[in-house]
């Protein structure tokens, strides 16, 4: 990264620059994009939008006359109800079963996701506090599935004053990842349990411990948080991986040098994601 | 065993084809410098029985017993004609005049003429006449002048890689007297490693490749250097804008003669003073650079059968960049050192065992080695507030190399004039360190070490080969042969049998259809950034895990002299398949700092398929020369976790190819040459469509569906170069050229990039769109340079 830094600040002392009228920018025609994240504790939704041309104008692009149907197991059980710009199924998705969208609408093409499951969750067992020279630490505890890669998504909300809530927290890991481990760790949050490499199951998240407050007449107070809702999501690969492309994508920008990464879906003739996860939440008082 | 069968078939029914004989052998020399010719003619004018000079400009001749006339030529000089009245062996050296060093820009190999040759897909370059052509900066460049070629590409602009009939710049084994050349870029890839006057002959194999040449899927760039004139003392001295350069050559005793040329970039010299500027505080920054190589040869003549040679390259780069930054509560300071480093030592014994059978046994050390270091120190109050002073320096150190020691043995065995042997085996021990890298954090109290330290890993390569170039009869010339390679790395051991052929059918004396197939086998990869000439590149061989990467190419042609014979005509077609290719499948991951993990972060199993048609049009004449010529291809890959597994552009796939070369001599002063090129734009990846609302994201994003959906615009430049000669009161040669490059400014993509524009719509912010910019590395470039010859 260094090098292609020198070589940039080196072509810009050379090189000039122009916008190209030549290239056209390739657009496919529009296509559907399924967002829906589904848990076993709510009925399942599904946003429906339409991708523009990259150079488009915004405009409204939630699609309302699609059709889209949910499998499970094989067979179809439900077709979806739109309603408050979303889709949704009277079905509350079960552990254990396999979930599939199928959806269409007049103008696209018909698109269908893969199958997807909700993964069995971990459990925190013990949350800690602790505070070092950068601040507020929350040392989290959790049980890590033995012998399988788990993907999670931990955060917190954090309480302060009568009833102000935040969310908060910037997760890292408690150590260096192992040397030779691929691990992962997007957008502070997400990450795989290939970082611990089955040895710990500890992760911090720096919580700041108090909420600042900036007053009009530029006095500044703390008002400490006095309760954490820790919530520790066991996500789908699906989950994980639609994150983590939309990531690489944002960092590609700018490396004139690199292959940008084609966008990450497991939306068959179309984009977006169909993922499952679920979630175990601690309450902890410092 | 059935092939193996076949060749031995063909091998002895030629031999059967000539009667009890004589032989007649020594070598074909440049008279003025005692340089070997390849590839001259030696004919008998009354039987036509001929042979060729071998790399080493030896010949064996087989002779009935009588008068002979012998004749030796070879372009570009005065044919020598001796009366010869054979009745045993005997040796003869033929010691040829040179007579015009400007005939010919670019030819296409003469083996007794173009369409003779059962070899295709073959271009050599007299050193010579590479120095007409104009280029940046002055400087001659024989990588920059091959890419002018069909069926050869560069990287891009600033680039001195190579892209052979759609193979990867790794694929290309470049050799400098036998040594392999890792890294053949200087200045950050915009010059190579090879100084010109160092030179003494080039040549590239873009496919039917000789059985004794093997390593590489794409290419061979085989370069000699220079033996230093065996006849007399000479130099020159050559000032560019880039550099400097200096030669020396000539001979020690009547045995043995030497040659000795280093050049240097003046960079650092200019810097000099801004370094020192930094240093006393008076300015914030400062770049440095500097560039040099040395090539130094010498021979020894043991007896008439037996020479010795040593040659030896050096080459460096070194940049240094720091940088200062000061604010109210910090003052920063950084800098970044790059250092890279090319060596290569060649050891070679020559003997003539007989008079039909030639020796050739090779020692040979390369190393090419890479260094990055960086620092960055801190002072004053940190922003955060959390400390009311500190220091914090960050140190970090990276190192990759790779080294081989290779010994070669090979053997020219000329049974008969129909028949001309090559065998001989190698055997490679290659080692590199993927990466070391140390860092050192301080910050108050704490010190923080961290190392890397990968210990060398290597593998044995090793090959044997047999060749016969074969007259079967007047009309029909093939080449056949077959290399055994093998590669052993730990527990692991990978073989490949790899046929060679190649033939010629001759319709007319200069009209000639040819065709070839080869098999080829390489076991190193390289890892490193695949768009551009960063010196970072990392060398590594096959693995347990990761095959070696082979290929297959067929190829078929006819090459024509037309217009009374003034114009070379050859169009050529090929088609070729490659297997276990790897790739980066995203952006390039950060290699340096894990370099142990190289073969979890590559894409394994990856094929490849080039194809195309490649159109030469050579003109000769004593003044006016030129040459067209035209590519028309297809270059893709396929990855299974790359593209969805669809196949896809590869990065150099490049439609049209077009380049044309004239250069007319007024006098013996005044010479200009122009040169015309024509590339289709480089495939890239664009963005297909919007998404407007994504989870978790405050703002909109590209959705990208292919790989290489869309292409730059075509790239297109005229260079126009002036030479003037002219004789000194000393009876020297100087030489002046003025060149331009680029002569038109036209602005080239180097690269492209996607820009998002903000669109506003009475003064509000409606919309991020989209806009493809480019960057332009060079616009139009005059150059000057003086070279003088003593």
């Amino acid at each position: 990264m260094r090098q292609i830094i020198y070589l940039t600040l080196l072509i810009l002392c050379f090189s000039c620059e122009k916008e190209i009228s030549g290239i056209d920018i390739p657009f496919e025609g529009q296509k559907l994009i399924i967002i829906s994240f589904f848990n076993p504790y709510e009925n399942l939704e599904v946003t429906v939008y339409k991708t523009i041309a990259p150079d488009a104008l915004p405009e409204h692009t939630i699609v309302n006359n699609a059709m889209v149907v949910l499998f499970e197991d094989d067979k179809a059980i439900d077709t979806l109800v739109f309603e408050n710009e979303k889709y949704v199924s009277k079905i509350v998705p079960s552990i254990n079963k396999n979930y599939q969208l199928i959806a269409a609408a007049t103008g696209f093409p018909s698109v269908k996701s893969t199958i997807e499951t909700i993964p069995t969750k971990s459990l925190i067992s013990e949350v800690t506090q602790f505070k070092d020279t950068t601040g507020v630490k929350l040392l989290i505890n959790f049980n890590n599935a033995p012998n399988q890669v788990s993907y999670f998504d931990i955060s917190s909300n954090a309480y302060f004053g009568e009833d102000n809530q935040i969310n908060t927290g910037i997760g890292r890991l408690e150590r260096a990842p192992e040397d030779g481990l691929n691990c992962e760790f997007i957008r502070n949050n997400r990450f795989s349990n290939i970082c611990f490499k089955e040895e710990s199951t500890n992760i911090t998240l720096e919580v700041g411990g108090r909420k600042i407050i900036y007053n009009n007449d530029g006095t500044v107070d703390f008002i400490p948080f006095h309760k954490y809702d820790v919530i520790l999501s066991t996500i789908s690969p699906s989950f994980f991986e639609y994150f983590r492309g939309i990531d690489e994508s944002i960092e590609s920008h700018g490396d004139e040098f690199s292959e940008t990464p084609l966008t990450w879906t497991n939306i068959e003739n179309g984009y977006g994601v169909f993922a499952g996860y679920d979630f175990d939440t601690f309450e902890f008082t410092p | 065993m059935k092939y193996i069968k076949t060749i031995i078939g063909i091998i002895i029914f030629s031999f059967n084809l000539s009667g009890q004989s004589y032989t007649i052998n020594g070598y074909v020399l440049d008279s003025h410098n005692g340089a070997p010719l390849i590839n001259a003619t030696v004919i008998d004018a009354v039987s036509s029985q001929y042979t060729l000079t071998n790399e080493y400009g030896f010949y064996s001749l087989s002779l009935e017993k009588g008068h002979h006339v012998i004749s030796c030529s070879y372009v570009g000089y005065t044919a020598e004609e001796i009366v010869l009245n054979v009745e045993r062996n005997s040796s003869k050296n033929f010691n040829l005049k040179n007579v015009t060093i400007t005939e010919v820009v670019v030819k296409e190999t003469k083996l007794g003429s173009a369409s003779n040759a059962s070899q295709m897909s073959l271009v050599s370059l007299p050193i010579e006449q590479l120095k007409s052509i104009p280029v940046l900066g002055g400087e001659s460049d024989i990588i920059k002048a091959f890419t002018l070629i069909p069926g050869v590409n560069s990287n891009g602009e600033g680039s001195t890689g190579l892209n052979v009939r759609g193979g990867g710049r790794d694929q290309n084994l470049i050799l400098l007297d036998d040594a392999i050349v890792y890294n053949a870029a200087h200045l950050l890839g915009f010059l190579s490693v090879f100084n010109s006057d160092a030179l003494q002959h080039a040549e590239l194999y873009k496919g039917g490749f000789p059985a004794r040449y093997g390593g590489r899927l794409s290419s061979i760039l085989n370069i000699k250097m220079k033996e230093g004139n065996t006849n007399e003392f000479q130099g020159k001295f050559g000032l560019g804008i880039i550099n400097s350069k200096l030669t020396l050559e000539g001979p020690i005793s009547d045995k043995m003669s030497f040659l000795f040329s280093a050049r240097s970039s003046y960079f650092n010299f200019f810097t000099y003073f801004l370094k020192k500027s930094f240093e006393k505080g008076n300015i914030n920054s400062y770049s440095q650079y500097l560039m040099y190589d040395i090539n130094a040869k010498t021979n020894y003549k043991l007896n008439n059968k037996t020479k010795l040679f040593l040659s030896f390259y050096t080459g460096k780069d070194d940049s240094d960049t720091k940088d200062r930054f000061s604010s109210l509560t910090n003052q920063r300071l950084s800098g970044t050192e790059l250092h890279w480093n090319n060596v290569t030592t060649t050891f070679r014994l020559n003997h003539e065992l007989s008079p039909k059978l030639f020796s050739n046994f090779i020692l040979t050390y390369s190393k090419y080695k890479y260094n990055l270091s960086s620092q960055k120190e801190t002072f004053g109050i940190d922003s955060d507030g959390l400390y009311s002073e500190f220091l914090k320096k960050t140190t970090f150190n990276y190192l990759s190399s790779i080294q081989n020691f290779s010994l070669k043995v090979k053997f020219d065995f000329f049974p008969n004039n129909n028949n001309h042997i090559r065998f001989g085996g190698e055997l490679t021990r290659h080692e590199y360190i993927p990466g070391n890298s140390s860092s050192e954090d301080i910050t108050q109290n704490q010190t923080n070490n961290t190392n890397n330290i990968i210990g060398l890993a290597g593998g044995n390569e090793y090959a044997v080969f047999i060749e016969d170039d074969i007259q079967l009869s007047k009309k029909i010339k093939v080449n056949l042969g077959t290399r055994l390679s093998g590669f052993s790395i730990k527990n692991k051991n990978y073989f490949n049998l790899e046929p060679r052929f190649s033939s010629r059918y001759l319709l007319k004396e200069d009209f000639s259809i040819k065709a070839s197939y080869s098999y080829m086998s390489q076991y190193l990869h390289l890892l490193g950034n695949n768009s551009v000439g960063l010196s970072n590149d990392l060398w590594v061989t096959a693995t347990e895990n990761v095959p070696p990467q082979t290929a297959h190419q067929f190829a078929i042609g006819v090459a024509k002299e037309i217009f009374h014979k003034n114009i070379e005509f050859s169009i050529e077609g090929y088609y070729k398949t490659m297997n276990h290719l790897i790739d980066y499948s995203i952006n390039t991951p950060d290699i340096i700092s894990t370099p142990e993990n190289w073969e979890d972060l590559v894409e394994k199993g990856g094929t490849g398929e080039a194809y195309g048609m490649e159109v030469f049009l050579q003109k000769k004449s004593s003044r006016f020369t030129s040459f067209l010529g035209y590519t028309l291809s297809w270059n893709n890959r396929t990855f299974e976790n790359i593209n969805k597994g669809r196949t896809y552009p590869f990065r150099y796939d490049r439609r049209h190819d077009l380049s044309l070369n004239l250069s007319y001599e007024f006098n013996d002063k005044w010479s200009i040459v122009g040169n015309w090129v024509f590339t289709s734009g480089q495939p890239i990846t664009l963005p297909t469509a919007k998404q407007l609302i994504v989870p978790d994201y405050s703002f909109e994003i590209l959705l990208y569906e292919r790989r290489n959906n869309a292409r730059m615009p075509a790239y297109h430049r005229l260079d126009l170069g002036v030479n003037r000669k002219k004789e000194t009161k000393k009876g020297n040669i100087g030489i002046l050229n003025i060149s331009l490059y680029n002569a038109y400014n036209r602005a080239n993509p180097y690269f492209v990039y996607l820009g998002i524009n903000a669109k506003e719509l009475n003064g509000t912010l409606i919309s991020y769109d989209p806009t493809v910019y480019q960057k332009t590395l060079f616009g139009i470039i005059p150059s000057i340079s003086y070279a003088l010859e003593f």
